[in-house]
C-alpha cells in the first residue's frame, strides 16, 4: 500500500471513529476512510477538537469524478501530534451537494470555490461559493470526465487556425 | 466637513506589486480597505485535465509550468509521488542530486521572493538585482546541466536526467563560498534599515492559530512561529540524515516571512555542502518502462516547496496515464488570509502584505 510516513492507516482511524460515533463508516482500505455523508461535517467537526486526533489543519480537499458519482477527498493533519488523516465521501453524480467546511477550517473556502468550479459540486453554507478560475457562464465543469458531452461545452478549435485550407499565410 | 464614500480600486491584472497576472479589486474609503476580493485565473491552463490525457512521464513538463520559479522543487514532488505509486526506488547518486538541485532551487526563489518583496516596500531596483545576482549563478548552473534555466524538466521518475558536467562542481563549490557573505551583505543591507523597517514591522501580522486554521504552510507558517517543515515532519529524500535548522518567526509580520526565508538561505548552503561530500558514483536513473503502468492506487505525496507544502494527489486506475492528478498548490491556498489581513489596513500595507506571502501565479492558476 502506498502510505506517506505521517498517514493514520484507515483501519486506525476507523478505529478511532467508531469509538464516538457507531455506524458512521461506510468503508475503509490502508489509504482512506469512507464517511456517511450525513455525518461528514459532524466527524470532521470533532475530529477538528478531538485532543487525541487534533485535525487542526486542512492540508488538502479534492474531488473525483468516477463515472456514476463523486468522491471528495479530504486530507486532514495534525501539525502537534505528526499524524495525516485521509478521509473520503462519496456523493451523488445528479445533483452533487456536500456540506462546506468553510466555516471550521479558512483554508477550506479557496480549495471548494476550486471543486465547484471544475467538477459543479455545491457546497452548502458556504460564505463565498462562486467560480474561481473560469468566468461565470463558462458552460460546464471541465473537470469532469464527460465535459465534452455537456450542454455548450466548448472542444477548442480542431486545430491551430492558420492550419485550415486556403488560409496558410497567417 | 468630510464626505466619506467607499470607492473601488482595481489593481492589476498587470501591475507591478501583483507578481504576475493577478487582479484585485479593492473597496477603499479614504485611505482604507473595506473590502477585498481576489480574481485569479488568467493564467489557467487546465493542467490536472490535460494531464489526464498524457502518459506519467508526459506530464513532468507540466509541473515545471506550474511554479515556474521553482521548477525543480515541482518536478521532485510529482517524480515522488509517481515513484511511490509504481514503487520505483532511484538510486542513491539520484536522490543526492535532487537534493542539491532542489536546495539550490529554493535559494534561488527565496531570492525572488525576497528581491521582489523590497521592491514592493519602496526600494526599487537595487535590492532585487542584489539578490538577481546570486540567483543568475544558480540558473547558469542549471542551463549547464539540462539546457534549461526556468523550465527545467530535469528529474525523471527513477531519477534525474542528466548526470552534471564536469564544470558544473568547481562552479557550485565557489557559489558555495560566496554565498553565505552575499547572503550577510545582503541583511545588513535591509534588516536594519530604518525605512524597511517601518514598512514591514507589525504589518500584516499572521496569528499561529489563523495560520494553521487557514492551511497556510512553508515561509508563511513558519514565520508566525510554527516549526513545521515537512522536511523534517515526513522526511523525503533522505532529508533526515541532513543536519539543519528550521529558522522560526515570533510575531508573524511580513518581516519575520522575510528574515525567515533569508535564514532559509543560510540552512539550504549547510544542507547543499553535506549533500556534496557524500555525494556517491553510480547510476544516475533507473530504467523504467516508456509507458509506466502503476497498480490501480491512490497517492497523496508532500513536499516542502520553497512557498509551503506542496502535494501531489495521484490516482491510478492501471493504465499509462493517471485517472486523476490534483497539484495542492501552496500559493494558492496561502492566499486565504489575504482578505482578512488587508481589511482595515492601508493599500501600500496590503502590498506589503501581499508581497512577503510569495505567491506565483502560474501555480495558482494551474
Amino acid at each position: 500500500m502506498v502510505l506517506g510516513s505521517l498517514q493514520v492507516p484507515g483501519k486506525d482511524l476507523s478505529e478511532l471513529i467508531n469509538n464516538s460515533f457507531a455506524d458512521t463508516i461506510q468503508n475503509y482500505t490502508e489509504d482512506w476512510v469512507e464517511l456517511k455523508i450525513e455525518n461528514y461535517l459532524q466527524i470532521i467537526e470533532w475530529m477538528q477538537n478531538d485532543k487525541n486526533i487534533d485535525a487542526a489543519q486542512l492540508s488538502n480537499l479534492t474531488a473525483v469524478d468516477m463515472l456514476d458519482s463523486f468522491e471528495i477527498h479530504v486530507h486532514l493533519q495534525s501539525l502537534d501530534k505528526q499524524k495525516l488523516y485521509s478521509i473520503k465521501v462519496i456523493i451523488d453524480r445528479d445533483a452533487p451537494s456536500i456540506p462546506s467546511l468553510s466555516n471550521l477550517y479558512l483554508g477550506a473556502n479557496l480549495q471548494e470555490r476550486e471543486v465547484y468550479d471544475l467538477f459543479g459540486i455545491n457546497f452548502t453554507d458556504h460564505p463565498d461559493l462562486r467560480r474561481i478560475f473560469l468566468w461565470d457562464g463558462f458552460a460546464g465543469h471541465p473537470l469532469r470526465k464527460d465535459f465534452l458531452q455537456m450542454e455548450n461545452a466548448n472542444p477548442g478549435l480542431p486545430r491551430f487556425p492558420f492550419e485550415e485550407e486556403g488560409k496558410q499565410e497567417r | 466637513m468630510t464626505v466619506e464614500e467607499q470607492y473601488e480600486l482595481n489593481i492589476g491584472p498587470q501591475h507591478p506589486s501583483t507578481h504576475g497576472v493577478f487582479r484585485i479589486k479593492v473597496a477603499m474609503n479614504g485611505e482604507t480597505i473595506e473590502d477585498l476580493d481576489m480574481i485569479v485565473g488568467y493564467l489557467h491552463r487546465s493542467m490536472e485535465k490535460l494531464s489526464e490525457e498524457r502518459t506519467f512521464t508526459q506530464n513532468i513538463p507540466f509541473t515545471d509550468r506550474a511554479d515556474y520559479l521553482a521548477a525543480m522543487s515541482n518536478n521532485l514532488g510529482y517524480c515522488l509521488a509517481i515513484e511511490k505509486l509504481a514503487n520505483v526506488i532511484p538510486p542513491q547518486r539520484a536522490t543526492v542530486l535532487r537534493v542539491i538541485f532542489a536546495e539550490l532551487q529554493r535559494i534561488a526563489s527565496h531570492a525572488m521572493a525576497n528581491g521582489t518583496l523590497v521592491s514592493d516596500a519602496g526600494a526599487w531596483q537595487t535590492p532585487l538585482l542584489y539578490m538577481f545576482r546570486e540567483r543568475e549563478k544558480i540558473l547558469d548552473l542549471f542551463e549547464m546541466t539540462c539546457g534549461a534555466r526556468l523550465t527545467t524538466n530535469y528529474m525523471r521518475i527513477g531519477g534525474v536526467a542528466f548526470e552534471p558536467p564536469d564544470e558544473f562542481y568547481p562552479l557550485l563549490n565557489e557559489l558555495l563560498g560566496e554565498l553565505p557573505d552575499k547572503v550577510d551583505e545582503y541583511m545588513d543591507l535591509l534588516s536594519t534599515n530604518e525605512i524597511f523597517i517601518a514598512r514591514t514591522k507589525e504589518v500584516g501580522i499572521i496569528s499561529p492559530e489563523d495560520a494553521i486554521n487557514a492551511s497556510l504552510s512553508g515561509p508563511a507558517l513558519r514565520g508566525s512561529g510554527v516549526p513545521w517543515d515537512l522536511r523534517k515532519a515526513e522526511p523525503y529524500c533522505d532529508y533526515e540524515n541532513y543536519s539543519f535548522d528550521v529558522p522560526v518567526g515570533n510575531t508573524g509580520d511580513s518581516y519575520d516571512r522575510f528574515m525567515v526565508r533569508m535564514f532559509e538561505v543560510k540552512e539550504s548552503i549547510k544542507i547543499i555542502k553535506q549533500a556534496l561530500n557524500e555525494l556517491p558514483s553510480g547510476m544516475h536513473k533507473t530504467q523504467i518502462p516508456l509507458a509506466l503502468r502503476p497498480e490501480p492506487g491512490q497517492v497523496y505525496y508532500r513536499t516542502e516547496g520553497p512557498r509551503g507544502e506542496l502535494g501531489y494527489f495521484v490516482i491510478s486506475d492501471g493504465g499509462p496515464a493517471p485517472y486523476r492528478m490534483h497539484i495542492r498548490a501552496p500559493s494558492l491556498i496561502n492566499l486565504s488570509l489575504l482578505k482578512q489581513l488587508a481589511v482595515g489596513s492601508s493599500l501600500p500595507d496590503a502590498v506589503v502584505t501581499l508581497g512577503s506571502i510569495d505567491i506565483v501565479v502560474g501555480e495558482i492558476d494551474r
